[in-house]
């Protein structure tokens, strides 16, 4: 079985359930690859260098004059390597593309020649879509992944903008049900693609690390209260910071630190200017994960505005880190999941939008220390028994079987 | 005798210019007492040379789209006339202009902009967006001449916080303008906030009031709401689809349509998939003032919960043409509203208040009425064309005659 992982850039920090999943596959003696853009992070990746072999990197299209020469090697390889599939290759691409892009498409796509996989997995939905016309060239099997964005907004103008891609893919992966649901009443979705559930997962070793829950109530000390998330519109922030405008009417110390960079960063820093909290956020900027593990440690509360994602079926990468190192989360869940998370105790779910509702739940938490302690040390146990990484390869594994499987069968 | 009249240069303006630049262009001319120079800086592709307006010479500054021959020519005209009038002054400008680019391109297109001002005669300069003045101050104060300039929106009320550095080169333009046009009383305190001698003096925008006009004969079952603006994070469209989401779930009634574009048309998309709203919730895509005036006459409720605004022109055009705004208490907002009696005004981001004030409104259809009507009365007692056009032609009465 050889597995190629189609994705935009890596390695990212941004999305080191990537490399994790990469490192796991290999690991477990899969044949995979990488297909993907350099970045300039693949030095921070020490435990990536062993298998630099297994990440091909697309040609850059800058300098145009250095791409024009590499294209023209990499037809002339093609030409003596892969003849009939470059053959195949242009006769799907030409009646798709025109001739022009055609060839800047080869130029783009020309690593996956050297592979020939079994399986394509497209990281992001959008990947499917752009790429899948090399299902026909190569026969192998598409398999998406279904995250936030690409399903809830990208192209949502065009309710046919995936409809091409979806009744080309044999399988798709999605990190909650909830996305399945937006997908088929919003995007036309078929429900007669194979879908597997596969939640986010995080490392075991977080799941060893100790923390210290402190006694601080917001009365004599300041609680200290987190965000790790890329500032960008998704994530609500505008609702968090009001509810936390709130708090500090109410008489409560807080400090707000938030973790990520991103085009809402101008914002955020107005929206604290005049809701009165400019002293209580800290904006760190983008940190490494390593950076933010001490930040996570040192948290009370981790509070997320995200305007979509489901507590019950693992929220996010942040998320789920959080709670993996004992933080109590107050986040959006959707209605027919509230009951799961509230009876459970592993966070406390709140209307996504309603600033009163964020404060009150805050509240609740910043007054009593032990039921943040209890609420993190449930949010661990329910992550250690469902969101692990060990568990989540599993679970991809089973998926690359059942897609190869379909084919013998 | 008639008077000579006296030359404004309005220095980085796009042509055809925005609707309020028009207005006003209009009003000082048909004064007879000023004489326009339009100093465009738009892509030259983007500018219609075609539209001449009576007492307006238009004069094309340098844009970094321009075709570099164009800029080349530009500047070869200028060189000469300069060397022919006062080689001296070519020299200086030269110098003046050096001194303030980091690198040759950049001199190279301060050259341009300031030798074509320095061949110019006017009374005075005008910068429609303040901080455009900064790049223009070693000009103006090597020519000796006299700047004012406009405090409008996002420039005064966000950029100074999130930004010192902007912050220290706005209150250097202030510190040397003769006098700031405020829109807002709002704006004229946070000018003062960033230099407190400013000499502000408010001007609020007008509507026209023949073309937004109200509409007797409207009748629809529910409230018809309306969100106009683009769809950037400090209009904050998703608070405004929320805020009807509340007044759904509180028994209201009706339709909302929005209009604007931006880059949160996505979040717009998903929000309204999100809240399950899309039978409720009508996009409408970007429209030209005309059908927005037309468009107006049939709603009864404006909602705007932006999170900064000088004074958003969309209120005094929802009051002129009886539609209720319901607005967040940002900046000048509030100025042309009286709470309660000709709209209503929110906390940012307290978003059940204006849900709430809907459903009111949809359950005393005869408050509804009541507060048409005023909001109409009073946009007509001091926001309307005649109002900001006599206003600007004092403003530079004042300060040239």
């Amino acid at each position: 079985m050889r597995i190629v992982l189609y994705i935009y850039h890596f390695p990212r920090f941004s999305e080191t359930f990537i490399v994790r999943h990469f490192l796991h596959l290999v690991k477990n003696g899969i044949d995979v690859y990488v297909i993907a853009h350099r970045t300039d992070e693949l030095p921070l990746f020490p435990e990536l260098h062993p298998y630099k072999d297994r990440i091909r990197y697309l040609y850059p299209s800058r300098p145009k004059l250095k791409a024009f020469f590499n294209l023209l090697v990499t037809l002339i390889r093609s030409t003596i390597l892969h003849p009939v599939l470059m053959f195949k290759y242009f006769k799907v691409t030409i009646p798709l593309l025109g001739l022009v892009n055609s060839f800047k498409k080869f130029y783009l796509e020309f690593p996956i020649f050297d592979i020939k996989p079994d399986i394509v997995h497209f990281e992001y939905l959008t990947l499917a879509r752009d790429h899948i016309h090399l299902k026909k060239v190569f026969g192998f099997k598409a398999v998406t992944s279904f995250r936030g964005h690409d399903v809830i907004y990208t192209g949502i103008e065009d309710k046919n903008f995936y409809s091409n891609t979806f009744i080309q893919l044999d399988s798709v992966h999605t990190i909650g049900n909830y996305l399945v649901d937006y997908a088929k009443k919003f995007r036309n979705f078929q429900n007669n693609v194979h879908v597997r559930k596969i939640p986010p997962a995080v490392s075991c070793e977080l799941l060893e690390l100790e923390k210290r829950y402190s006694g601080s109530d917001g009365i004599n000390e300041p609680v200290k209260i987190l965000t790790v998330g890329r500032l960008h519109w998704t994530k609500g922030y505008e609702y968090v910071l009001k509810a936390l405008s709130i708090l500090k009417e109410r008489g409560l110390k807080f400090e707000y630190h938030i973790v990520g960079d991103g085009p809402l960063r101008e914002m955020i820093i107005y929206l604290s200017h005049v809701l009165n909290i400019k002293k209580n956020v800290i904006i760190h900027g983008k940190l490494s994960f390593s950076e933010t593990i001490p930040l996570y440690l040192s948290s009370d509360i981790f509070v997320i505005g995200t305007l979509w994602g489901s507590l019950r079926e693992g929220f996010s990468n942040a998320v789920l880190e959080a709670q993996a190192l004992g933080l109590p989360v107050v986040a959006g869940e959707y209605p027919e999941n509230v009951k799961f998370v509230q009876q459970n105790k592993i966070a406390l779910p709140v209307e996504r939008r309603n600033p009163e509702d964020i404060a009150n739940k805050l509240e609740l938490l910043i007054k009593n220390p032990s039921l943040r302690k209890e609420i993190g040390l449930n949010a661990r146990k329910f992550v250690k028994e469902g969101f692990t990484l060990d568990k989540q390869a599993e679970e991809f594994l089973k998926l690359y079987k059942e897609v190869l499987q379909d084919e013998k069968d | 005798m008639e008077r000579k009249r006296k030359y404004i240069f309005i220095i980085g303006i796009d042509w055809p210019p925005t609707t309020f630049i028009m207005r006003k262009l209009k009003a000082l001319t048909e004064s007879n007492e000023f004489n326009i120079i339009a100093g465009i800086s738009s892509p030259r592709k983007r500018t219609d040379f075609t539209l001449k307006f009576p007492s307006v010479k238009l004069v094309k500054l340098s844009h970094t789209d321009d075709p570099i021959i164009s800029r080349i020519l530009i500047l070869f005209i200028n060189i000469l006339k300069l060397l022919i009038k006062s080689p001296k002054k070519l020299f200086q400008l030269i110098t003046i202009a050096r001194q303030n680019s980091g690198n040759l391109k950049a001199f190279f297109n301060l050259l341009i902009d300031y030798s074509t001002i320095a061949l110019q005669q006017f009374d005075i300069a005008h910068f429609e967006w303040a901080i455009s003045a900064y790049k223009y101050l070693p000009l103006l104060r090597y020519l000796k001449k006299p700047y004012t300039i406009s405090a409008r929106g996002r420039q005064f009320t966000i950029e100074p916080l999130i930004n010192e550095n902007y912050r220290e080169r706005l209150k250097e333009v202030l510190t040397y303008a003769k006098a700031v046009h405020c829109v807002s009383k709002s704006l004229a305190e946070e000018t003062k906030k960033i230099y407190k001698n400013s000499n502000t003096v408010i001007i609020y925008n007008g509507v026209d009031l023949g073309m937004f006009k109200c509409n007797s004969d409207k009748k629809s079952r529910g409230l018809n709401v309306i969100f106009i603006g683009s769809l950037i994070w400090r209009k904050s469209v998703d608070s405004a689809i929320y805020i009807f989401y509340r007044y759904f779930k509180l028994g209201g009634q009706g339709q909302m349509f929005i209009i604007g574009d931006g880059e949160e048309k996505q979040k717009m998309y998903s929000t309204i998939n999100n809240l399950h709203l899309s039978d409720k919730v009508k996009y409408l895509g970007k429209k030209n003032e005309q059908e927005v005036a037309q468009i107006l006459q049939n709603m009864d409720v404006l909602l705007l919960p932006s999170f900064a605004e000088g004074l958003a022109n969309v209120i005094l055009e929802a009051m002129a043409t009886c539609t209720v705004p319901i607005v967040s208490d940002v900046h000048g907002n509030s100025e042309p509203i009286i709470h309660g009696k000709t709209g209503f005004l929110f906390p940012l981001l307290a978003l059940d208040k204006p849900a709430k004030y809907l459903y009111h409104l949809y359950t005393h259809p005869k408050t509804l009425r009541e507060i048409k009507e005023q909001a109409r009365k009073g946009v007509e007692e001091a926001f309307t064309l005649q109002h900001m056009q006599e206003g600007h032609v004092k403003f530079y009465e004042r300060l040239l005659l």
